[in-house]
């Protein structure tokens, strides 16, 4: 979403650059947080204590698997968003930075990526 | 003359003397407790890979839970998850401008905190209700 006239475009006026997307992002995701985490916490409580073979059969429901993966999705791009604000903020050393959002970015992809195949995998157990 | 040139900057004391308001606490342990939940997720992944794995996976699983470090770790989580969660609907309802004057904020802190212990609390005694406690 773009909202600038393109004389501002031209003239290269005073953008947020991606300051904007990323604001809206963190508040759409905290908001879809909000109510996944919800439902994945009350079902977490509801197979907590009865053995793998119940949260097995809970995540095979195709609602739960579903809510489940966007729930981890939304989680780690969410934090993922939440500390590269905390990188920007307390880190100015320009490679360190680089670094350090690097870094980040391949350890939410990552670890976004395990939790998302091994809720797969569970789903699909059978 | 270089070499006061190459030497840092003074800076005036700031968190060393300023008495931070409520609301300023509020917002720091808001970051906190999201840096602190973000590595939770990192740990939550690989608990979910043994998830995922084989009996032997599981049992691997199941010895990190019984662990009563973990447990208090986990309880930790949650009341950390719990007032983040809280918190950042409370940032929420003032990204449309609700509840930005001061008393209402500070009240609306007070909820928070209060809202997060309450909710945890309530939270880990349904789970020990049904696993049999500590």
């Amino acid at each position: 979403m773009n909202f600038r006239t393109p004389i501002a475009r031209v003239r290269g006026l005073g953008t947020a650059k991606h300051g904007t997307e990323h604001y809206l992002a963190i508040n759409i995701s905290s908001i879809a947080l909000a109510g996944l985490g919800l439902w994945v916490f009350v079902g977490f409580l509801s197979v907590v204590g009865e053995g793998r073979q119940a949260v097995l059969e809970w995540m095979a429901h195709p609602l739960n698997a579903v809510l489940v993966v966007s729930f981890l999705y939304n989680t780690f791009y969410h934090m993922m968003l939440g500390f590269q604000v905390i990188i920007e903020d307390y880190i100015h050393t320009e490679w360190l930075k680089i670094i350090s959002l690097m870094t980040l970015r391949f350890v939410c992809i990552y670890c976004g990526l395990i939790s998302v195949l091994s809720a797969l995998k569970i789903v699909f157990h059978n | 003359m270089e070499d006061r040139q190459r030497r840092p900057r003074p800076l005036s004391p700031h968190l060393q003397v300023y008495k931070l308001p409520f609301v300023a606490l509020t917002s720091i342990a808001h970051r906190i407790t999201g840096a602190a939940l973000g590595v939770a997720a990192v740990v939550c992944s690989y608990f979910l890979l043994l998830l995922a794995g084989d009996e032997q996976d599981y049992a691997t699983l199941i010895a990190y839970l019984d662990c009563v470090y973990v447990k208090a770790l986990l309880i930790l989580a949650s009341l950390g998850f719990m007032y983040h969660a809280l918190n950042g609907i409370r940032h929420l309802f003032w990204d449309v401008g609700f509840g930005f004057e001061v008393p209402t904020a500070n009240k609306s802190g007070i909820a928070v905190i209060i809202g997060a212990v309450a909710i945890t609390a309530l939270y880990w005694s349904c789970i020990f209700a049904q696993t049999g406690g500590l």
